[in-house]
C-alpha cells in the first residue's frame, strides 16, 4: 500500500482550517482544552450518544433500546461487571454473600449521595426491584424470572432471595441500575419515563446541557469516588454525518475517545499521529458457522467434527476482517479473557487451525467420499449441495462468506451463496430456515447465557417456528443437563465443572464452528487524557465507560 | 405534453425510406445532428456493457489489491476500501444500468400502454376504473413509496428494483397514452373501421397502436431514463442490493468507504460523471424524436 | 359543480387507498422492529440478549392478531389524529418526532422551491421571449446538461470540494453542537451557515424543470392565434410577450408548484440524507431502517395527505380559472 504524501499534508492544512473555523460556528468541540492546571482534565469528547439522528432528551436507565448514553454516567449499579474479564467490582454495594445458594446479600456502601444531596440507602434498592417486578418491560435483563423476593434487611443491607439457585443471575442482579425512590416513587408511569430535566443518579457524572447535536456531562463533585475522576466534562457528539465525516473527524483528534468502525485503522487514525492515536479491539461475542443440525449432512457428528479444520479462519480474520478481530476458539468461550474457565487439557485454548488436507481426510474416513469428478458426496452417494447465506449488505461478512465457501468448494462441496436482506436473514436463522449460516452467540459474563443460549433445547424451536435463541436446533440431554446445573450451580468450582462439560459438548459434539470473535471497537486518544484500557492493561473494554472514567488521568500528569 | 402530428410521421417517415435501405424513422433520427450524437453515445455505452469481461481489466468483484489507492497505471481510477478496482466496477456498472433502464422501461411502457389504451378506448365504467388506479399512481409520493417497497422487500436484488420502479412509475404514461388515444378514438379511419365490423382488439392493435409509437417510444425513452436515475437513487441510498455492482451502488460504497476523506475524487467523480453522461444520450436521442413526430423541428 | 363533487370523491377515494396501502406494507414483509432497535445499538458483532429482546418487544407494544382487528384500530387511531408511539424514539410519539423534523424541511426546501421557481420561470420567459437566441440557446442547453447530472451526485462533490476540501462550510447537520436551537443570533447564522450546501445543491438543479415547462409554454402561447393578431396589430412585442405570453404561460407552472410544495417531502429524502439534514426525509428512511412503523406509516401518510390537498386545490383552482376543464371532465 503506498501513498503518497501530498493528502496528508492536505489534510493537515484543512484539519488547521477547521480549526480556526470553528470558533466561527461556535462549535464546542474543537476547542483544545487547555492542559491541566489542576491536575484535572476541562473536558473530554466522545463519539455519539445514542438516540438516532433526531435525539430527544431520555436518560431513563432502562429504556436500553433509545436512552441517551448519559444515563451510564448518572446511575449506577450494585456491582459493575465489566465485559473484558467479567470481574465483578464493587460499586454501590460494598460487596456480597450468598447465605444460601437461594440468598444473596449485599452490603451497601456507605455515604454515598445521589446528585440532589439525599442519602442513597438500601430502601432505594428494594424501590428499585419493586419497580421492575411491577413494571416488567423495563426489566430488560429477566430478573424477576429468577427472584422470589428483594428486601432491605437493615440500613445497609439488601437481600435477595431466588426462587432456586440464583448464582447463574448474580451478573444480572448485580447490574440493575438503581433509581432514587424520592424521585421515581412520584413517577406515574416510569415505562414512558424520559427523565429529561435533572435526572438524579448517584454517578460521577451529572447532566450538564442537551442539544440535538451534543450532550454534556459535567463532574458530580459529591461523587462517592470523586478523588477517582479527573475529567470535568464529557461532551457526547451526535454521529449522524456517516462514517467518511466521523472517521475524518477522528483522525483529526476531534474525539478523545470513539467506537466506530475504522476502514484501515492503521493508516486513517493511527498514523496520523502515532504518539497520542491508539485502538483496542476487545473480543465480542462468538461469530460461528451455524449449521442446520435437522438436515443431512450436518446432523452427522462425525461430518461437522471433520469441517472443524475446513475453514481458513486466518485468511477470514486478514481479508474478511481486516485483522481487527481474533480467531475464536471452538470451545465456545472468549480467549483469552474467559480463559479461566476453560478446562485443563485443551490445546491452544481450543483454537482449531486451518487444515485442509485433515478436513479431507476425516470426512473421506466419515463416509463422505469423493467420486470421479472430485464430488464430494454424501451418505446417500449423491453429491452434497447446500447454500450458505449471508446478509448481502453485511460486507465484512460476505467476504467472510466467500472465503469459507471458497474452503467447502475445495474440499468438493457444492454450495451456492445466498444473500437475502438482513431481516429476511434473520428470519431465516430463527425459523430455521437454512442449511449453512453464521450466528452470533456467547461472549457475555453470564456463563449460563453463554450457553443455554444457543445450546439449551428449551430455547428452540421446531423447523418453521420461530426459536428463542438455539437457532441451530441443538438437541442434547447431556448439554441441557450440564446447562441446569450451571443454571442452579451454587459455587465458581461446580458452575467450572458445568462449563467444562459444555465446552467438551463443544468440542467433540461441534453443534456450531466458531470462527473469529465480532470486534469491540475502540479508539482512544492520549493528548489529553491517559489511562484508557488496552491490551496491556486491560482492567475493563472500552464500552466499560463508568470503569474506564475512573481510570482517567490528565496526560503527562 | 404537445400534440402529436403521428399521421405525418408516418408519411414522412416512408418517404425517407425509400430514399437509403434504412428503416425510415432512423433516417429521420439519424438526420438529426443531437441526435445522431445521442445514438453514438448509447451505442458505446451498449459495446461497454455488452464487452465488459472484455473492457474491464478485472473481475468487478476482485478484491485483492492495495485498499483505497488513488488512480494508477494499474488501476487507472484507483482502488476502492475494499480494494477493488473502481475501473473495472465502472465498466460492469453499464450493465446494471442499461439493463434496469431497458427492463423498467418495457415494463412501464407496456402497463402503461396497456392501461391506457384500454381506460382511454372502452371508456365508461372501466375508464373510471382505471382512471381511478391511474390517478392514484400519480398522487402517491413516488420516492417515498419507492424507499418504503425497497426497504422492507424481503430479496434484495435488481428483480426488485425493476419492479419497485415499474410499480411506481407507470400511472404517468398511462395518463398521456389515455389523453391521446381519446382524440384518435374519433378520427375517421377508426370510425370507418369501426363501421367495418373490425373487433375493438384488433382496431386497437392495427389502427390506433402504429400511429402512437412515437408517443410510445418518447414515453419508453422517458420511462428507462427515469429507471435508470431511480436504480442509481435507491442504490445510493444503500436500499439496493450490495451484491449488484451498479454505478449508485459505486457512489454509495465511495460516500461510506473513504473517497470523501482519502481524497479519492476519481472514484467519486466517474460513477456520476457516466450516470450523467448516459442521461445526456437519452437526451439527445429524446431530440430526435420529437423531431420524428414534430416536423418543424427536424434538422436537415 | 359536478367537477367539483367528482373531484372532491377522488380525494376521499384516493386518501383511503393511501391509509390502507400504508397499512399493507409494513405487514407483508418480515422483520421485527424491537431486533432492529437492538441491532442498532450493538451491531452484529455481539449476541442478541433474547430477555432484553423480550422486554423490548413487550415494551414497544409490537402487534399481533387478527389482521382486519388491526385495521380497524388502525383506521380509527388514524382518525383521531393517534399515530402513537414512535418505536426507535420511545416514549417520544410520533407526532412529537414529525413536529420537531418539519420546520426544517419546510425552511429548507420551502425557501428553494420558491426560489427555483422564481428563477425557473423568469430563465424559461426569457428564453422564449428571445426565442432562438444565443440566450435562449444557452438557457435551454445549459438546463438541458445540467439536467442531467444525478442530484446526489452533485451534492456528494459539493460536500467533497466545499466542506471537506476547502472547508468552507459544514459536512452536513442542521446544526452545530455548541449552539442550541432557540431564538438566538448564534443558532441562526449557525444554522444557516449548515443550510448553504444543501440549499445551492438543490438550487442546481431545483430550476430545471420550470425553466423548461415555462419555456415550452410560453413559445406555445406565443404561436397562439391571438398573439399572433395582436402582433399583426402592431402591439410592441415585449408587451405581447408580458401580456398574453407569460401570464398564460405560468398557469400549468403555478399549479405545479403547488403539487410540487405537496410533494415536498419525497423530494427531501435525498438531500437531507446526504447532508444529515435533520428534517422529514431523513426521518423517513431512518423509520424505514429502523422498522419504526408508526413513524414511517405516518410520514407516508402526512406526505400523500400533503399531494392530495396540494392536487385538489391545484385542480379546483383550474376548474375555476378554466371552464373548459369543468366541461370536458363532465363529458
Amino acid at each position: 500500500m503506498t501513498r503518497r504524501p501530498r493528502p496528508r499534508t492536505v489534510t493537515a492544512v484543512v484539519a488547521s482550517v477547521a480549526l480556526l473555523l470553528a470558533g466561527c460556528t461556535g462549535t464546542e468541540g474543537a476547542q483544545k482544552s487547555s492542559g491541566s492546571d489542576s491536575g484535572m482534565i476541562d473536558f473530554l469528547n466522545y463519539g455519539d450518544f445514542g438516540g438516532g439522528t433526531t435525539p430527544k432528551p431520555n436518560y431513563n436507565p432502562y429504556l436500553d433500546a433509545t436512552k441517551l448514553s448519559a444515563a451510564d454516567y448518572i446511575y449506577e449499579s450494585l456491582m459493575y461487571v465489566e465485559t473484558y474479564s467479567c470481574k465483578a467490582l464493587p460499586w454501590l454495594a460494598t460487596s456480597y454473600e450468598w447465605s444460601d445458594p437461594k440468598t444473596l446479600v449485599y452490603q451497601i456502601r456507605p455515604g454515598v449521595k445521589w446528585n440532589d444531596g439525599k442519602p442513597f440507602t438500601a430502601a432505594d434498592v428494594e424501590f428499585t426491584f419493586a419497580m421492575l417486578k411491577k413494571f416488567d418491560v423495563l426489566d430488560t435483563q429477566g430478573v424477576w424470572a429468577s427472584l422470589a423476593s428483594v428486601e432491605a434487611t437493615g440500613a445497609d443491607r439488601v437481600t435477595f432471595t431466588f426462587k432456586q439457585p440464583g448464582a447463574s443471575v448474580f451478573t444480572q442482579v448485580s447490574g440493575v441500575k438503581i433509581v432514587p425512590q424520592h424521585v421515581w416513587s412520584k413517577v406515574a408511569d416510569p415505562t414512558t419515563f424520559v427523565n429529561a430535566t435533572a435526572p438524579v443518579g448517584t454517578g460521577p457524572m451529572k447532566l450538564k446541557a442537551f442539544n440535538p447535536r451534543q450532550l454534556v456531562v459535567e463532574r458530580n463533585p459529591d461523587y462517592w469516588q470523586a478523588d477517582k475522576i479527573k475529567v470535568n466534562e464529557i461532551r457526547f457528539n451526535k454521529a449522524d454525518a456517516g462514517g467518511q465525516v466521523e472517521q475524518l473527524k477522528l483522525s483529526r483528534g476531534e474525539y478523545d475517545t470513539n467506537g466506530m468502525f475504522v476502514q484501515d485503522i492503521k493508516k486513517a487514525y493511527v498514523d496520523r499521529d502515532p504518539e497520542h492515536h491508539h485502538y483496542w479491539y476487545a473480543p465480542g461475542g462468538v461469530i460461528s458457522v451455524y449449521m442446520n443440525l435437522t438436515k443431512a449432512p450436518f446432523d452427522d457428528v462425525a461430518f461437522r467434527k471433520a469441517l472443524t479444520t475446513a475453514f481458513d479462519d486466518q485468511q477470514v480474520i486478514d481479508k474478511a476482517q481486516l485483522g481487527y478481530v481474533t480467531e475464536a476458539s471452538q470451545s465456545g468461550l472468549v480467549v483469552p479473557g474467559q480463559k479461566d474457565w476453560l478446562p485443563a487439557g485443551i490445546a491452544d485454548e481450543g483454537r482449531i487451525g486451518y487444515d485442509a488436507a485433515a478436513a479431507d481426510k476425516a470426512l473421506t474416513d466419515a463416509g463422505y467420499t469423493k467420486d470421479g469428478q472430485g464430488r464430494r458426496l454424501g451418505k446417500d452417494g449423491k453429491p452434497i449441495s447446500f447454500a450458505f447465506k449471508v446478509p448481502g449488505s453485511y460486507v465484512d461478512w460476505v467476504a467472510a462468506a466467500d472465503i469459507l465457501i471458497k474452503n467447502l468448494k475445495a474440499l468438493g462441496f457444492d454450495v451456492e451463496k445466498e444473500t437475502p436482506t438482513p431481516d429476511a436473514h434473520n428470519q431465516d436463522r430463527a425459523t430455521g430456515n437454512y442449511d449453512m449460516m453464521f450466528g452470533v452467540h456467547g461472549g457475555g459474563c453470564n456463563m449460563y447465557a453463554n450457553f443455554a443460549d444457543p445450546l439449551s433445547s428449551a430455547r428452540t424451536a421446531p423447523i418453521g417456528k420461530k426459536a428463542a435463541s438455539n437457532e441451530i436446533r441443538w438437541q442434547d440431554p447431556r448439554t441441557d443437563e450440564l446447562v441446569r446445573t450451571l443454571q442452579v450451580s451454587p459455587d465458581e468450582k461446580a458452575q467450572k465443572e458445568a462449563v467444562a462439560g459444555l465446552v467438551d459438548v463443544m468440542m467433540n459434539q461441534v453443534p456450531m464452528i466458531p470462527i473469529w470473535y465480532g470486534a469491540k471497537w475502540f479508539q482512544y486518544d492520549t493528548t489529553k487524557a491517559e489511562g484508557w484500557p488496552n491490551e496491556q492493561d486491560p482492567y475493563a473494554d472500552g464500552a466499560n465507560g463508568l470503569v474506564v472514567l475512573t481510570h482517567l488521568v490528565p496526560a503527562g500528569g | 405534453m404537445t400534440s402529436i402530428d403521428t399521421e405525418g410521421v408516418r408519411v414522412t417517415a416512408l418517404a425517407a425510406g425509400r430514399v437509403s435501405r434504412l428503416p425510415g424513422w432512423f433516417v429521420i433520427l439519424w438526420r438529426n445532428r443531437k441526435c445522431r450524437i445521442g445514438l453514438v453515445m448509447l451505442a458505446a455505452f451498449v459495446a461497454v456493457a455488452v464487452l465488459a469481461p472484455v473492457v474491464a481489466p478485472y473481475g468487478p468483484r476482485v478484491d485483492e489489491f492495495a485498499a483505497s489507492t488513488g488512480p494508477s497505471g494499474a488501476h487507472w481510477l484507483g482502488t476502492t476500501a475494499r480494494g477493488e478496482d473502481v475501473f473495472s466496477q465502472l465498466v460492469y456498472g453499464a450493465r446494471t444500468s442499461l439493463v434496469v433502464g431497458l427492463v423498467a422501461g418495457l415494463l412501464t411502457t407496456v402497463i402503461a400502454v396497456a392501461v391506457g389504451l384500454t381506460a382511454g378506448y372502452l371508456q365508461g365504467v372501466v375508464d373510471e376504473v382505471l382512471s381511478f388506479f391511474i390517478n392514484l399512481g400519480l398522487v402517491i409520493p413516488v420516492l417515498p413509496l419507492m424507499i418504503v417497497l425497497a426497504g422492507y422487500a424481503p430479496v434484495k436484488g435488481l428483480g426488485l428494483i425493476i419492479i419497485v420502479i415499474t410499480v411506481t412509475g407507470w400511472a404517468f404514461g398511462a395518463r398521456i397514452k389515455r389523453a391521446q388515444i381519446i382524440t384518435l378514438r374519433t378520427r375517421d379511419y377508426i370510425t370507418a373501421a369501426k363501421f367495418a365490423g373490425d373487433s375493438t382488439a384488433r382496431i386497437i392493435a392495427f389502427e390506433i397502436v402504429p400511429n402512437m409509437i412515437s408517443l410510445i417510444v418518447v414515453g419508453f425513452m422517458g420511462s428507462a431514463l427515469g429507471a435508470i436515475g431511480a436504480e442509481a437513487g435507491l442504490a445510493f441510498l444503500g436500499l439496493g442490493d450490495p451484491q449488484t455492482t451498479s454505478w449508485g451502488t459505486m457512489l454509495n460504497q465511495a460516500s461510506l468507504g473513504g473517497a470523501l476523506t482519502t481524497g479519492q475524487w476519481a472514484w467519486l467523480v466517474a460513477p456520476g460523471l457516466v450516470l450523467a453522461l448516459l442521461i445526456t444520450s437519452f437526451t439527445l436521442i429524446n431530440f430526435g424524436i420529437d423531431a420524428l413526430s414534430n416536423p418543424h423541428l427536424r434538422e436537415d | 359543480m359536478l367537477y367539483f363533487v367528482r373531484r372532491a370523491g377522488f380525494f376521499v377515494a384516493t386518501l383511503w387507498a393511501a391509509v390502507t396501502l400504508n397499512f399493507l406494507i409494513p405487514r407483508i414483509q418480515p422483520g421485527d422492529p424491537a431486533q432492529a432497535l437492538l441491532a442498532r445499538l450493538q451491531g452484529n458483532t455481539q449476541a442478541v440478549n433474547p430477555v432484553q429482546l423480550e422486554a423490548v418487544r413487550k415494551m414497544l407494544g409490537t402487534q399481533d392478531g387478527n389482521l382486519l382487528a388491526q385495521y380497524w384500530d388502525y383506521l380509527g387511531a388514524i382518525c383521531t389524529g393517534q399515530f402513537g408511539v414512535s418505536y426507535s424514539y420511545y416514549p417520544y410519539t410520533v407526532t412529537e418526532m414529525i413536529g420537531t423534523a418539519l420546520p426544517w424541511t419546510l425552511i429548507l426546501v420551502g425557501v428553494t422551491q420558491l426560489v427555483s421557481f422564481a428563477v425557473g420561470t423568469l430563465l424559461g420567459a426569457w428564453a422564449a421571449y428571445r426565442r432562438n437566441s444565443r440566450v435562449d440557446s444557452v438557457i435551454t442547453l445549459g438546463s438541458t446538461f445540467v439536467g442531467t447530472l444525478p442530484f446526489f451526485w452533485i451534492a456528494l462533490l459539493l460536500i467533497f470540494v466545499f466542506a471537506i476540501t476547502l472547508n468552507w462550510f459544514p459536512e452536513g447537520g442542521g446544526y452545530g453542537g455548541g449552539s442550541s436551537p432557540g431564538w438566538s443570533w448564534l443558532f441562526f447564522s449557525d444554522a444557516f451557515q449548515h443550510s448553504v450546501l444543501p440549499a445551492v445543491a438543490l438550487l442546481i438543479t431545483g430550476p430545471i424543470g420550470w425553466i423548461i415547462g415555462m419555456r415550452n409554454n410560453m413559445v406555445q402561447t406565443l404561436g397562439e392565434d391571438y398573439a399572433r393578431l395582436a402582433r399583426a396589430r402592431g402591439l410592441p412585442r415585449r408587451r405581447i410577450a408580458l401580456t398574453y405570453g407569460a401570464r398564460i404561460a405560468i398557469l400549468p407552472n403555478v399549479t405545479g408548484f403547488a403539487i410540487a410544495l405537496g410533494g415536498l417531502l419525497g423530494g427531501t429524502v435525498l438531500v437531507e440524507t446526504i447532508f444529515n439534514y435533520p428534517g422529514l426525509g431523513r426521518l423517513l428512511l431512518e423509520a424505514v431502517s429502523n422498522k419504526d412503523y408508526p413513524l414511517m406509516q405516518a410520514l407516508f401518510l402526512f406526505t400523500t395527505i400533503g399531494v392530495l390537498i396540494a392536487n385538489f386545490l391545484a385542480d379546483v383552482t383550474y376548474g375555476f380559472l378554466d371552464p373548459r376543464v369543468r366541461r370536458a371532465e363532465a363529458v
